[in-house]
C-alpha cells in the first residue's frame, strides 16, 4: 500500500506527514527531507502511534501509564532492550554505518551519501562482521572502486559505555579481514557518534574534523585526510599499510608521530 | 496488451516507490523526476524481460537502479520537468498523484503550514498530537472534515471558538445533531480543518479535501 503526502514537521527521529486522505501520520525519519515536499510512502515507513480513547478515565491510564513505566524500568537493564551495542562506521567514499549487537553481528546498516546508497549494503544485514567486511569489499568491487588506490576508514563508537574487550575483537576482525587496500581506524566516543548522526557524516569525519581543526571535511577523500594527518604529525589509533597493520601506543601518539602510510 | 502493462504498472507501484527510495536512501519527492524515471524504467522492463534475464522484479530493480543513477549523476539539482502526458507517449499511463505534487507554490505551502502551526498551538496541541489521536478510520475522518465544514461558516461558534480556545462540544452537537462521543474523539482535528478552513490556508485545503 502506497500514499502521497506533504511534510509538515521534521523531528530528530520522525517526520509527520498529512497525507492526501486528510490524515496526518508519523513516519521513519529519512535524510534529504524538506518542510512543504510532496512525498510517496508506503507502510513499512510508518511509526506506530499509541492511540488513548479519550472515553477511558484519564485517571486509569495515568496509573496504567505509571505502572507501565515501573516495569520498563525494571525490565530494561534486565533484558537490555537496545540490540545494537555498537556502532562501526566506514568511509570509503560511500559512507555508512553497521550498527552491531553484542556478539558483533551486523543487526543494522545506514547509508550515508549518494555512494553509499548505489551500494547493496542491506545486503550486510544479519552478518558477522568478519563475513561482513567480506562483503563490503566484493560490493565495492562490483561498484568499480579501485580497491588498491582507495584507502578505508573506520571508526568504532559504542552506545553507552566503552568497552575495550569488544574493541579489541573489532581491530582483531579489521586485522583479520585481509583488505586489499590501506585502511585507518579511529575510536570515536558516543557524543561524536550522536553529534555526525544529526549533520548525516559518520563519527569519523567528526572527529577527524576536530583533530585538524577543520569545520567541514566531509568533502575530504580518505586519502586526503591520511594525508593531512600525516602532514600534521597526527596519528591515527590504527592503521594498515600494504597488509601491514601497525597500532601506535598511546606514548608514540603524544609524541606527534606521523601515520607512515603514503 | 497496453491495458495488462499499465495494470502491472498499477499493481507494482509500491515496489517501485520501494526500489526508488533504497537507491536514493530517502523518500521519493514528486518535487523531482525521480518516480518518472522509475515508471519508466519499470516500463521498459517489461518491454526487455524474458526469462533467460532470470526473476522479473529483480531484473526490474536492475533497470530502475541503472536509469535512477544515471539521472542522478545528471542531475545536480533535480527538478520536475516529465510530465504526464511524457509518460502516456512512453506508453505509462499513471495517475497524476503519483507523479504531481498536490501543489507547486512550495512557498506559500511552507507559509500555511507555519501559520497552522502557530494557530494550533494557541489550543494546546501540535502535530505530532494530531498524529497520534487524529481519527484514523477513513469515515470517521471524512465525517469530521464535513463537520468541520459547516462550523466553519457557523460565525457565532467561530467566535466562541478563538474567544475561549476550545471547542464548544455542546454546542456543536446541538447544532449538527451528532454525538458528544464523535466530537470529543475527533476534537483537535476538528480544530485544525477548521482552522485550515477559516484562516483561508489554500495550499492545504486540497490535502483534507480527500483524493
Amino acid at each position: 500500500m502506497s500514499h502521497r503526502g506533504v511534510v509538515v514537521e521534521i523531528h530528530e527521529s520522525f517526520v509527520i506527514v498529512l497525507s492526501d486522505n486528510g490524515e496526518f501520520v508519523k513516519l521513519k525519519l529519512k535524510r534529504g527531507l524538506e518542510v512543504g515536499q510532496t512525498i510517496l510512502y508506503l507502510q513499512e515507513d510508518l511509526m506506530p502511534t499509541s492511540v488513548v480513547s479519550t472515553s477511558v478515565n484519564r485517571k486509569w491510564v495515568s496509573l496504567l501509564t505509571a505502572v507501565a513505566a515501573c516495569l520498563v524500568l525494571w525490565l530494561v537493564p534486565q533484558f537490555n532492550k537496545n540490540p545494537v551495542y555498537a556502532v562501526l562506521s566506514v568511509d570509503i567514499n560511500p559512507s555508512f554505518e553497521l550498527e552491531l549487537d553484542e556478539n558483533q553481528k551486523i543487526i543494522n546498516v545506514l547509508s550515508l551519501n549518494e555512494s553509499a546508497s548505489i551500494l547493496e549494503i542491506s545486503s550486510l544485514k544479519g552478518l558477522s562482521l568478519q563475513e561482513g567486511l567480506a562483503e563490503i569489499e566484493q560490493l565495492l568491487k562490483q561498484a568499480n572502486y579501485e580497491l588498491t588506490k582507495d584507502a578505508m576508514l573506520f571508526s568504532l563508537s559504542f552506545m553507552e559505555a566503552d568497552n575495550s574487550v569488544y574493541e579489541e575483537q573489532i581491530k582483531e576482525s579489521l586485522r583479520r579481514a585481509n583488505i586489499s587496500t590501506d585502511f585507518v581506524y579511529l575510536k570515536v566516543s558516543s557524543d561524536d557518534l550522536k553529534q555526525a548522526r544529526r549533520h548525516h557524516m559518520t563519527g569519523a569525519k567528526i572527529k577527524v574534523g576536530e583533530l585538524l581543526q577543520a569545520s567541514d571535511v566531509s568533502q575530504l577523500s580518505v586519502n586526503e585526510i591520511i594525508q593531512q594527518f600525516n602532514e600534521r604529525n597526527l596519528s591515527f589509533d590504527m592503521h594498515c599499510h600494504d597488509g601491514k597493520v601497525m597500532e601506535l601506543n598511546k606514548d608514540r601518539m603524544s609524541q606527534g608521530e606521523g601515520c607512515p602510510l603514503h | 496488451m497496453s491495458a495488462d502493462k499499465n495494470k502491472m504498472i498499477q499493481d507494482h507501484v509500491p515496489f517501485i516507490i520501494k526500489t526508488v527510495s533504497d537507491v536514493t536512501g530517502r523518500y521519493v519527492t514528486l518535487e523531482n523526476d525521480e518516480m518518472s524515471i522509475a515508471l519508466l524504467a519499470f516500463n521498459e522492463a517489461i518491454d526487455k524481460y524474458d526469462e533467460t534475464k532470470g526473476a522479473f522484479l529483480a531484473f526490474a530493480k536492475l533497470v530502475i537502479r541503472s536509469r535512477l543513477l544515471t539521472y542522478l549523476q545528471a542531475e545536480q539539482t533535480p527538478h520536475h520537468t516529465i510530465s504526464l502526458e511524457v509518460l502516456k507517449e512512453a506508453g505509462v499511463e499513471i495517475q497524476s498523484s503519483w507523479i504531481e505534487p498536490m501543489t507547486k507554490d512550495t512557498r506559500g505551502l511552507k507559509e500555511d503550514l507555519s501559520e497552522l502551526k502557530d494557530q494550533v498551538s494557541k489550543f494546546g496541541f501540535d502535530f505530532e498530537t494530531l498524529a497520534s489521536e487524529g481519527p484514523k478510520h477513513r469515515d470517521t475522518r471524512m465525517k469530521a472534515i464535513q463537520l468541520s465544514k459547516q462550523i466553519s461558516k457557523n460565525q457565532m461558534i467561530i467566535l466562541k471558538l478563538y474567544e475561549k480556545l476550545r471547542l464548544p462540544i455542546r454546542l456543536v452537537c446541538t447544532q449538527y445533531q451528532v454525538t458528544e462521543k464523535f466530537v470529543k474523539g475527533s476534537k483537535r482535528f476538528i480544530i485544525t480543518v477548521v482552522i485550515i478552513l477559516d484562516k483561508q490556508l489554500k495550499t492545504l485545503l486540497p490535502w483534507i479535501e480527500g483524493r
